[in-house]
């Protein structure tokens, strides 16, 4: 292997002559071939080139910068269309090929919209106190859920400073003392009384590891109990009566402590809540009346102040500072956290319109937000905890709520997670944020909040190429339901006045985008030149603003080296042939080795079933044409043409075709009367990659016609174009590099004057060469013909008449098509001479 | 020396931490053991002590023991008594033991059967005179008098007694002075109490008489001139009680209170149980 090749014979779009090709008769076929079909082409009909005086300005700093999009009407009609559809499964999905700046387009155009559409609401996430583990997502006009985040959080400064002053107050104390006096007091004096009752009855009320017990005594001290044993019994029996009944009042007391000590933990609730209840108003006062006007809010500010004073307890042991730190942050303190107020949410103002958000890492996450996984790593006091609402984190679809939220499909798919959610979200119109793990079959529910829904209204747009599109459209049953808009982005205007200004202004936008200096018309026109050699059409300019505005600022480099004020059409030659220089290693190595006589191709003489055919190759960005030949050998067979490539698997399907297609040519033309009783070979000689595309197969025919007519062929042309059955040549893609690779090689060798290159007749519209090309032709140097048909090749190829059938059907004998039909009439005959000598032979 | 503890190895002098024999303990009253020990860099002994009279109550055929809670009422026998005292020991020990191990405090524990005050005055005279006794529950909850200790354990120099609501320990020192004689082992004492509970050491001048409490305030001013740090007030006890005082000394969030038994603030049994129970801290009285 000499090199390696990755080839790719592009076909055009169908020529017009391909239309009608099934009406027509062999006979209409026939007499439109003629030697003199041929025509080659001036030097004018090389190149469309552009006059900067025709564009009406001297620098793109006469030009406004465009506001809208060239040539993108029919997708922006189709975008605003999706927009203003309100319906949830009207989204977006945005065709086009890579590098078209249909993203800027579409992301420029969407903030215009979006700028003078309705601000949508903030939205929070609220501790709900009745359930703690559903927080409620609460709406606020734009601007005020983050002024409610920061009066909140200031309220609670003020908390944390006067709860704690107010418990340790005089007063406070003095009233706290008061209720564990009485209650104590209580206790212990009716203790106290039983104890003296007893005492007087000489029975003594002694403390046990368990409780009290009662045992008689004397001088105050316990009767000892061989003493006791020894008193009459009556005594002892009025002992004991004594002793049950002061223990049955005993009992008594102590069962009522547990009564008295709920009353006495009562009192002191009641005393907590109300020395708290006004602390707590005083500081939720400035919140509660700014957010009085929102019912939502201020049920769940009086919720806070409700719940703040019930749980005061908490600040009684908190040492007093006195005053609120502004460096106090209530989420690090566990009593204070669930207050707070998480902003999911915040727009700037009433004002600031629709928001549009690109999302360019669409996981799970990022797209519908997540909650914090239970960990103390997290950790915040409290954070995590049941009811926790700091932990919902908002994803994008949070932020474009109420406006449009723009993806790569490719990215978006690349995520099924991800994909799914963003479809439930689309079909319910709500987003439920769920832990990282969401709520897969048989998950097993371990978050610590479930927060509420936040209705959806969203536009999605999906940027992707058309085959996303199919894929997503043939896989996904959903898809087509949700995103029922498509806005096809073309990557070519045609060539108009209106169209020419139009990218004068392009051009200017792209200035001022990348903040360049100004584009001289010269420049402008250069670039448009390249423009219509990139849309491949010289009627036609591309409008992929990557590539584009890639030459355009690389032009810019090369202007600021040359030390100039404004790009000139020379700073653009410079960025185009620099471009080409840096992605040309290939190209040269490939030139090289046909110079060097590694790869045979011949620019000169004339060979029997050898031809130059132009194959395409593409290297990322970048693309070449190179010539490669082709050969072709007939023998007597069975009427079978064996395409090496496709025997070694080197040839794709659509090769293939093209071949089978010759073929049908062969067998339609000249096997009429006769069996078709050739066996042929062709092959793309020294080629050892994969060869794709038809566009060969008119070279493959001419090399066939050549080797069964004994027709040697013109070795200094070669020739790109596919056939059909009819024999009609058919456009072909990528005609400029094919050209350009010949001319290359020729050149390299010298131009001799004969050398040149067939294409289709219906390539001539595609021609946008390069100059020298153009300067090689002017000056006679090189030649490019165009091509209707088979016979116009041959003719050209051969020096030959093509021939057509005469009143009898037959060819002439000395054309071309004579000598093809001669030499198969010959196989046929020598066939069935051998069929008959082999069944002889048999019988 | 009115509060002289001695060293361990002196082997004259400890704190004497007297856990009663029935009841809980009382956090800070423990802690205040811990704090005078780590102060005078002392000992403790935990005595635990067993009533013996339960005992007896135990061998009547009468007797009965009734819960705390007033809801039951069991036969009270010898044999349950001893299982539950030596569980109710063993667990107030252990929780003795595993604090003052966390204050770097050395502790011997003792378990007796005895009659409690003598049982006390005994586990004192066996280390020598220079003994503090605490009182390991609140006062009032049927322990015995301070009087009567005072009375009967002579090795003893004072006896530390909380309320059943006192919290702390931490705090301002205030030791009360009343005669000028007095006020040098009164305010050394708070001193070294304020290096355990890093408070600072504050005295206190108690009089009626205003022409007396005159003489000593600048009698006292002139000893202290040396100790700028001390702080110093009078309270006029012509206008005040002993329970507007302890209300003072709470606002100042007092920890330890030192003073003298018989005096303006304790001047006997009775008085003694009100005062401490309106303190915050523990209250150490001295002889």
């Amino acid at each position: 292997m000499f090199f390696k090749r990755l080839t790719k014979n592009k076909s055009a779009p169908k020529s017009p002559h391909t239309a009608d090709a099934e009406t027509r008769s062999e006979q209409k076929s026939s007499s439109s071939a003629s030697t003199s079909g041929a025509q080659a082409l001036s030097p004018a009909e090389l190149r469309r080139t552009v006059d900067p005086t025709s564009l009406g300005f001297k620098t793109t700093d006469n030009l406004d910068p465009a506001t809208s999009p060239i040539g993108q009407d029919r997708a922006l009609k189709a975008i605003n269309f999706g927009l203003s559809m309100k319906a949830r499964d009207f989204n977006v999905f945005v065709v086009g090929p890579p590098g078209t700046g249909k993203s800027t387009v579409v992301r420029s155009h969407l903030a215009k919209v979006a700028a003078a559409s309705q601000t949508p609401p903030d939205w929070v996430y609220v501790t709900n106190f009745d359930d703690p583990r559903r927080p409620r997502a609460l709406a606020l006009p734009p601007g005020r859920g983050r002024a409610l985040s920061q009066s909140l959080l200031e309220a609670l400064r003020e908390v944390a400073a006067t709860l704690p002053a107010a418990f340790q107050s005089g007063d406070y104390q003095a009233r706290r003392r008061a209720i564990e006096e009485e209650f104590r007091a209580s206790q212990d004096d009716a203790l106290e009384t039983i104890r003296i009752k007893a005492a007087q009855q000489n029975i003594a009320v002694l403390r046990t590891p368990l409780g009290y017990g009662m045992a008689p005594m004397h001088d105050g001290k316990v009767v000892k109990p061989d003493v006791f044993n020894q008193l009459p019994e009556s005594m002892r029996r009025d002992v004991e009566t004594r002793v049950s009944a002061l223990q049955t009042e005993l009992e008594t007391i102590l069962a009522s402590g547990p009564k008295a000590d709920k009353e006495r933990r009562r009192q002191l609730a009641e005393l907590n809540q109300d020395v708290s209840r006004h602390a707590i108003e005083e500081a939720l006062d400035a919140v509660s009346s700014a957010f009085a006007d929102l019912p939502d809010i201020a049920a769940f500010l009086a919720g806070v102040e409700q719940h703040l004073t019930a749980t005061c307890e908490q600040f009684l042991d908190t040492p007093a500072n006195g005053r609120a730190v502004t460096s106090f942050d209530p989420a690090q303190d566990a009593r204070l956290r669930r207050y707070l107020v998480n902003v999911v949410v915040s727009r700037d103002d009433e004002k600031s319109g629709a928001p549009v958000i690109d999302l360019a890492n669409p996981t799970l996450a990022n797209l519908v937000g997540h909650i914090d996984p239970l960990t103390p790593s997290t950790g915040s006091p409290g954070s995590g905890s049941a009811g926790d609402v700091l932990i919902i984190r908002p994803g994008a679809l949070h932020r474009a709520n109420g406006g449009a939220l723009l993806m790569e499909a490719r990215q978006l798919s690349a995520v099924p997670a991800a994909w799914e959610a963003l479809k439930r979200a689309l079909k319910s119109g709500e987003i439920v944020v769920e832990g990282l793990d969401g709520p897969g079959p048989g998950a097993v529910a371990t978050q610590p909040v479930a927060p509420e829904p936040i209705p959806l209204l969203v536009k999605i747009v999906l940027f992707g190429q058309a085959e996303h599109f199919s894929e997503l459209e043939q896989t996904d049953p959903d898809f087509s339901r949700l995103f029922k808009v498509q806005a096809d982005f073309d990557t070519t205007v045609a060539r108009s006045k209106d169209n020419d200004e139009a990218f004068g202004q392009f051009v200017a936008s792209m200035v001022a985008t990348h903040d360049l200096k100004p584009v001289e018309a010269s420049g402008v026109a250069r670039l448009m030149e390249e423009a219509a050699r990139m849309a491949e059409d010289r009627d036609k300019l591309s409008i992929e603003a990557g590539r584009i505005s890639d030459i355009l600022r690389e032009a810019d480099y090369w202007s600021d080296s040359a030390d100039r004020k404004a790009t000139t059409a020379d700073d653009i030659l410079r960025a185009i042939k620099e471009r080409t220089r840096r992605a040309d290693r290939s190209r040269e190595h490939i030139q090289e080795s046909v110079e060097r006589g590694i790869v045979l191709v011949d620019t000169d003489g004339k060979k029997i079933g050898q031809i130059n055919a132009l194959s395409l190759i593409q290297k990322g960005a970048f693309s070449f044409g190179r010539p490669a030949r082709i050969t072709a050998r007939v023998h007597l067979g069975q009427g079978r043409v064996t395409d090496i490539e496709r025997e070694v698997k080197l040839g794709g399907p659509l090769h293939s075709k093209g071949v089978m297609i010759l073929w049908g040519y062969l067998a339609g033309r000249f096997a009429q009367e006769i069996p078709l009783a050739l066996a042929a070979t062709l092959v793309f000689e020294q080629s050892y990659d994969t060869v794709e595309g038809d566009s060969a197969s008119a070279a493959e025919l001419f090399a066939l016609l050549s080797a069964l007519a004994d027709a040697p062929l013109r070795q200094e042309l070669a020739v790109t174009g596919s056939v059909n059955q009819w024999g009609d040549v058919q456009a072909i893609g990528g005609v400029n590099e094919k050209i350009e690779g010949f001319f290359d090689v020729c050149a390299a060798r010298g131009l001799t004057g004969t050398q040149g290159v067939v294409i289709p007749e219906a390539n001539r519209q595609h021609l946008m060469l390069r100059e020298d090309i153009v300067d090689a032709v002017r000056e006679g140097r090189f030649t490019i013909y165009s091509i209707k048909t088979v016979d116009d090749g041959i003719a050209l190829l051969t020096g030959l008449e093509a021939g057509t059938k005469g009143d009898d059907g037959r060819f002439g004998t000395e054309s071309v098509n004579g000598r093809v039909a001669a030499k198969l009439k010959a196989y046929a005959d020598r066939s069935r001479t051998f069929a008959l000598s082999r069944d002889g032979a048999g019988a | 020396m009115i509060a002289h503890i001695a060293h361990a190895d002196e082997q004259r002098g400890r704190v004497v931490l007297w856990l009663g024999g029935s009841g809980e303990a009382h956090d800070t009253a423990v802690d205040a053991a811990l704090r005078l020990a780590q102060a005078f860099e002392s000992e403790i002994e935990s005595l635990f002590i067993e009533d013996c009279q339960l005992y007896d109550l135990a061998e009547l055929p009468f007797a009965r023991e009734i819960s705390l809670s007033g809801r039951r009422t069991r036969a009270f026998s010898a044999a349950s008594l001893a299982k539950d005292m030596q569980a109710h020991a063993a667990a107030l020990q252990r929780s003795v033991l595993a604090r003052a191990r966390a204050a770097d405090v050395k502790v011997q524990t003792r378990v007796v059967r005895a009659e409690p005050i003598q049982a006390l005055a005994q586990a004192c005279a066996e280390n020598g005179p220079w003994n503090v006794v605490t009182v390991g529950t609140p006062i009032g909850q049927g322990n015995m008098g301070v009087a009567e200790i005072f009375d009967t354990v002579h090795a003893t120099t004072g006896i530390v007694v909380t309320g059943p609501k006192a919290q702390r320990t931490s705090g301002p020192v205030i030791a009360v002075v009343e005669e000028l004689e007095r006020l040098v082992p009164m305010m050394r004492a708070a001193e070294r109490i304020a290096t355990a509970t890093g408070g600072d050491a504050r005295l206190w001048l108690l009089e009626h008489d205003q022409a007396r409490q005159d003489w000593i305030e600048g009698q006292i001013r002139l000893a202290l001139s040396p100790s700028p740090n001390i702080k110093f007030d009078v309270v006029d006890m012509s206008i005040h009680t002993p329970l507007d005082v302890a209300r003072l000394m709470r606002r100042q969030r007092a920890g330890f209170v030192i003073a003298r038994f018989g005096g303006v603030l304790a001047p006997h049994e009775d008085g003694v149980a009100p005062f401490a129970e309106a303190l915050d801290g523990p209250l150490f009285l001295v002889r």
